[in-house]
C-alpha cells in the first residue's frame, strides 16, 4: 500500500513537469554540431564550412575544431552544408538536445551521414574524459546465456566468479577487487545496491540489454558517492529503437530452460512503450562433481518490466515499472524446502521478490540554449528470505532514490558544468537466525562538476560531492578525470578520487552462510572508503585499413577504511570487521583487439593484481584473487555475415585460499589453488528473421574436486562450501534461438 | 576425453566453413551503386546474403562499390545486378526499381532526404 501511494506521487510529478514544459513556446531552438570527415577510421573535424539552414535564412561557419551553432525554428529542418572538396550534403535535424554530427565525404564520392552509436562489438571511446569501455550487441550475443554475470564473459576488465558451491549465483570482480566495491546502475538510476548486491546479477536477463559502460577507477561525482573499483551502466533496450517482437529461447544440458519475449510499440512520435517478460527454470538436479550436492539450485526466476518512453519538444521522459521473483532450492540431493524434517537434509533456498519503479526526466531550459535539467527518480522493494542448512537470513529494504541534475555552460561550451542534489533513503530490517538488524539511512547529498574542454584534445573533469549520511555523518568526494590526445589515434588518461561504501554484511556476503563458520560481526560498522588512482593509454592503429587497439592500463586503490571478512582466523569463523590497516589493490592490465581481416578479430588481454591487505596483524594476499589472469578471444564471420564462430579462453593463475590447516587431514585443504583454463565457444548462424546458436562452455572440463569441505557431514562443525576457486560442473553444452520482427524505418 | 572434445569442435569449425564459403564455380563481380548511408549497406547486404546462389555480398560504403561472390549454378553477372535494383538502388548500369526506391526510409532517399522550404 506504502508503495503504490509513493508511485503516485512520482507519476504526479512527472505529470506536472509535462503541463509546465508545454505552457512554455519555443520561438527558436539551438543546434550544435560538428562537421567532420572520417578518413580510414579516424574523425577529422573541418573548419571553416558553411552551414546554411533550408527553412531560414541563418548560416553558421563551422569553427577550427569543426564545431557549430545554428538557430532553427522549428523541427524537422534540414542543414545545407557544403565545403570545398566536399559533396554538397542535406542533413535533417529532427531531435533537439543531441549534437549533431555532419560527415563530409570527399568530392569524388557523394553524400553520406554517418550514424553514431553503430553497433559496434566492443570499443574505448578516445574522446571521452572517463576511460570507457563499451559493450555493444555483437558482443553481447557472443555468450547467449543468460544474465548480467554472463555479459562480461569476453571482457577483460571484469572478472566473474561463483559465489559458491550452493548457490549458484556469480560475482564480479574489477581490479582485483569485490564487486561491492562496483557500482551498478542502469541508465544512470542504481541496479544492484544494499540487499541486492549479494544475487542482483541474475535479475536483468542478458536480452534485455542494449549495451554496457564499464568505467575502471572511480566515476562521475553525478552518481554517486559509491564506485572505489569501477562503475558499470547498462543501457537497456529502449522503446524508441528495438524490435517490434523478439524471441529467445534457451536450453542447455543441466535442464536449464530460458525464455525471453519483448516488443516495442510505438504509438506516435512522442510516445512509445516496451514490454519485457523473462523465465527461466532449472528443472532437474545436476550433480556432475559427485559430492551429494546440486551444481545449481533447482527452481525459477521470472522478470518483467514495462517501459514508456517521452519526447516532448523540451522535455523526454522514460518511466516504468519492474519486478523480479525467485523461489530456488539448493544443497544436497533430493532437498527442496518443503521435504520431511524427520529426515533432514542440509538444504539452501533462495527466495526473491524484487519490485521497482523508475521514472526519468529530461527538461531543456527555454532561456538557456544549453541548460537541461535531469530528474531520476526510483522507488524499490527488495525482500529475500534465504535459508542455508540451520541458518536462516531474511532481509527487507525499501528504497527511495531521487537524483537532480541540472547541466549548462559557462560563456561558451569549452566550459560546462553539471551540479545537483541526491537524496537517498533506506529502509532496512534483516534477520539472521534470532538476531535483527533494522537501519534506516537517510542520506541528502549535493555535487558539482565542472569540465574543461581544450580544442577536443585536453578535458578535465573536476568533481567533488558531498553527503551527509544520517548514521555515518559527512561523506566527502573529491574526483578528478583527465584526457590528452597526443595523436588522433592515442588517448592518455588519468583518473584520482574518493569513494565510500556503506556495508550490510549479512547480505553482502550471504553467500558465506553457506558453511559452519560461525559469524562474528564487529557491531560498529563503518562505512568503507577508499582511493584510487589510475592511468589509462590507448593507442588505434590500421592493418589493412581495418582498425585495432591496443591499451594498458594501470590502478591503484588505497582504502583509508575498509570492511574485512576474514575467513583466516579459523575454519569454522568467520570475521567481519572494519580496519584502517594497510588494504591495497595494484592492477596493471595489457589488451590488445586486432581486427585482421574483415572477417577476422583476434584479442588478447593480460592482467596482474597485487590485492593485499593487513588482517591479523600481518599483511596477506587476498583470498581467492589470482595474481594473473590472460583472456583470449576470437571471432570469425563469413562475409556474408551469416555464420559467427567464436572462442573464448580465461587462464586464470594461482589464488591464495584461507588456511584449512587446522582441520582434521581429510577436510584440510591445500592453501594455494592451481591454475586452469577456461574454454568457451559458440556457433550462430543468422536468417532474415531467426538466428540459432549452439555453444559450449567450460570444454576442457575443468572441475574443483572435492569443492565442499566436509561435504558427507553438512551438519557438522568443518562444513564449508564456499571454499570455491573453480568451477564445479563440468562441460556444459547449450542451444537456442532468437526471433525478430523489426520496426520499418521511415 | 579433453582432446576428443577439441578435435571434434575443431572438425566442426572446419566443417562448418566449408558449407558456408562453398568455392566451387563462384565467381566475383564488382560494380558501383547508389548506396548512400549505413542503413542502405544493410539492406542491400541483407538481402543479397539471403538470396540463393550469393556467397556473400560486401558493400563498401566509402566508395560505394558492392562486391558480390555467387554461384555461376544460380546466378550470373547480370542477375545480381537486377537483384541489387530491386532493393532500390542503381546497380552499375541497371536502374533502380521505382517503386522500392519509393518505400525506402527517407535517410536512403537523398530526394526525399530533405525538408524543403515551405514544405
Amino acid at each position: 500500500m506504502h508503495q503504490k501511494i509513493r508511485i503516485g506521487v512520482l507519476l504526479l510529478t512527472f505529470f506536472v513537469f509535462h503541463n509546465l514544459t508545454y505552457a512554455q513556446e519555443h520561438n527558436e531552438i539551438e543546434i550544435q554540431g560538428k562537421v567532420v570527415t572520417i578518413k580510414k577510421g579516424i574523425e577529422e573535424p573541418i573548419p571553416y564550412v558553411k552551414v546554411k539552414c533550408a527553412s531560414s535564412d541563418h548560416v553558421a561557419i563551422t569553427k577550427e575544431d569543426g564545431s557549430f551553432q545554428i538557430h532553427l525554428h522549428e523541427l524537422p529542418d534540414t542543414l545545407m552544408i557544403k565545403a570545398v572538396g566536399y559533396e554538397l550534403m542535406a542533413f535533417v535535424v529532427e531531435q533537439e538536445g543531441k549534437d549533431v554530427v555532419v560527415n563530409l565525404k570527399d568530392g569524388s564520392m557523394l553524400k553520406g551521414v554517418t550514424v553514431f552509436g553503430r553497433n559496434l562489438g566492443k570499443h574505448i571511446d578516445l574522446k571521452d574524459p572517463f576511460n570507457v569501455e563499451k559493450i555493444g550487441q555483437d558482443e553481447l550475443r557472443k555468450a547467449a546465456c543468460c544474465n548480467l554475470s554472463e555479459s562480461f564473459e569476453t571482457n577483460a576488465s571484469v572478472d566473474v566468479n561463483l559465489t559458491d558451491a550452493v548457490s549458484g549465483a556469480k560475482k564480479i570482480q574489477m581490479l582485483g577487487l569485490d564487486g561491492v566495491y562496483t557500482q551498478l546502475q542502469w541508465e544512470n538510476i542504481p541496479l544492484i545496491r544494499g540487499l541486492s548486491t549479494s544475487y542482483g546479477l541474475s535479475f536483468t536477463p542478458g536480452t534485455w540489454i542494449e549495451s554496457i559502460q564499464i568505467t575502471k577507477g572511480t566515476g562521475s561525482v553525478v552518481n554517486g558517492y559509491e564506485s572505489i573499483a569501477g562503475m558499470i551502466n547498462l543501457e537497456v533496450k529502449k522503446p524508441s529503437e528495438s524490435e517490434r517482437l523478439y524471441v529467445n529461447l534457451y536450453g542447455n544440458k543441466f535442464t536449464r530452460g530460458e525464455i525471453n519475449v519483448h516488443g516495442a510499440q510505438r504509438i506516435n512520435d512522442k510516445w512509445s512503450t516496451m514490454t519485457f517478460l523473462h523465465a527461466s527454470n532449472q528443472f532437474n538436479e545436476t550433480d556432475v562433481n559427485k559430492d551429494g550436492f546440486k551444481d545449481m539450485p533447482v527452481g525459477f526466476l521470472g522478470a518483467a518490466m514495462h517501459r514508456w518512453d517521452f519526447r516532448g519538444k523540451n522535455m523526454e521522459s522514460r518511466f516504468g515499472i519492474k519486478g523480479t521473483f525467485a523461489d530456488k532450492d539448493g544443497g544436497q540431493l533430493g532437498y527442496n524446502s518443503s521435504s520431511d524434517p524427520t529426515f533432514p537434509k542440509w538444504g539452501a533456498s533462495f527466495k526473491t521478490t524484487h519490485l521497482e519503479a523508475f521514472g526519468k526526466m529530461g527538461i531543456f531550459m527555454k532561456n538557456r540554449p544549453k541548460g537541461s535539467l535531469g530528474i531520476v527518480n526510483q522507488l524499490k522493494y527488495h525482500q529475500m528470505n534465504n535459508v542455508f542448512g540451520n541458518s536462516t537470513y531474511s532481509g527487507t529494504q525499501k528504497k527511495w532514490y531521487s537524483n537532480w541534475i541540472y547541466s549548462d555552460i559557462i560563456g561558451n561550451t569549452n566550459h560546462t558544468y553539471k551540479t545537483g542534489a541526491s537524496f537517498i533513503l533506506d529502509d532496512y530490517s534483516q534477520t539472521y537466525n534470532d538476531s535483527t538488524f533494522l537501519k534506516t539511512e537517510i542520506v541528502p547529498g549535493a555535487f558539482f562538476e565542472y569540465t574543461y574542454k581544450h580544442l577536443e584534445k585536453f578535458t578535465l573533469v573536476a568533481g567533488v560531492r558531498a553527503d551527509y549520511h544520517n548514521l555515518f555523518g559527512t561523506l566527502f568526494a573529491p574526483r578528478l578525470h583527465a584526457k590528452w590526445n597526443p595523436s588522433k589515434k592515442s588517448a592518455l588518461r588519468f583518473s584520482v578520487g574518493r569513494g565510500y561504501r556503506v556495508p550490510n554484511p549479512y547480505s553482502d556476503f550471504n553467500s558465506l552462510m553457506a558453511s559452519s563458520r560461525t559469524w562474528i560481526v564487529d557491531p560498529n560498522i563503518v562505512p568503507e572508503d577508499g582511493i584510487s588512482s589510475g592511468v589509462t593509454f590507448t593507442q588505434k592503429f590500421l592493418i589493412k585499413d581495418e582498425v585495432s587497439t591496443f591499451s594498458v592500463d594501470y590502478f591503484y586503490t588505497h582504502f583509508l577504511n575498509q570492511l574485512v571478512t576474514d575467513l583466516d582466523v579459523s575454519p569454522n569463523e568467520v570475521h567481519i570487521y572494519n580496519t584502517t590497516g594497510t588494504s591495497f589493490s595494484h592492477a596493471v592490465q595489457a589488451e590488445l583487439a586486432l581486427k585482421l581481416t574483415k572477417t577476422f578479430e583476434f584479442r588478447i588481454a593480460a592482467k596482474y593484481y597485487d590485492v593485499k591487505a593487513e588482517f591479523g596483524g600481518e599483511l596477506q594476499q587476498k583470498a581467492f584473487v589470482p595474481k594473473y589472469r590472460v583472456l583470449l578471444n576470437s571471432g570469425y564471420k563469413t562475409r556474408n555475415k551469416k555464420w559467427e564462430f567464436d572462442l573464448t579462453a580465461n587462464w586464470v593463475g594461482k589464488k591464495r585460499l584461507p588456511s584449512t590447516a587446522s582441520n582434521p587431514i581429510k577436510h584440510a585443504r591445500p592453501d594455494e589453488s592451481v591454475d586452469y583454463w577456461v574454454l568457451n565457444s559458440q556457433i550462430t548462424y543468422r536468417m532474415k528473421k531467426f538466428s540459432f546458436y549452439i555453444g559450449a562452455e567450460n570444454m576442457l572440463n575443468v572441475i574443483q574436486q572435492n569443492a565442499i569441505i566436509s561435504a558427507d557431514d553438512p551438519f557438522g562443525p568443518y562444513f564449508d562450501a564456499t571454499q570455491l576457486w573453480a568451477p564445479i560442473s563440468g562441460v556444459n553444452i547449450y542451444a537456442g534461438l532468437h526471433f525478430d520482427i523489426k520496426h520499418k524505418k521511415k | 576425453m579433453k582432446i576428443r572434445l577439441i578435435m571434434m569442435l575443431a572438425l566442426m569449425f572446419i566443417g562448418l566453413n566449408g558449407i558456408a564459403q562453398d568455392k566451387a564455380k563462384s565467381k566475383i563481380v564488382k560494380f558501383k551503386t547508389s548506396a548512400i548511408c549505413g542503413e542502405c549497406k544493410e539492406r542491400i547486404e541483407e538481402s543479397l546474403n539471403y538470396t540463393k546462389g550469393i556467397v556473400y555480398a560486401e558493400l563498401d560504403i566509402d566508395t560505394k562499390v558492392i562486391e558480390v561472390k555467387y554461384k555461376t549454378k544460380n546466378l550470373n553477372a547480370e542477375k545480381v545486378k537486377y537483384l541489387v535494383s530491386q532493393v532500390g538502388y542503381d546497380a552499375g548500369e541497371t536502374p533502380r526499381n521505382e517503386e522500392a526506391f519509393n518505400k525506402l526510409p527517407k535517410c536512403c532517399k537523398s530526394e526525399g532526404f530533405c525538408k524543403r522550404p515551405g514544405e
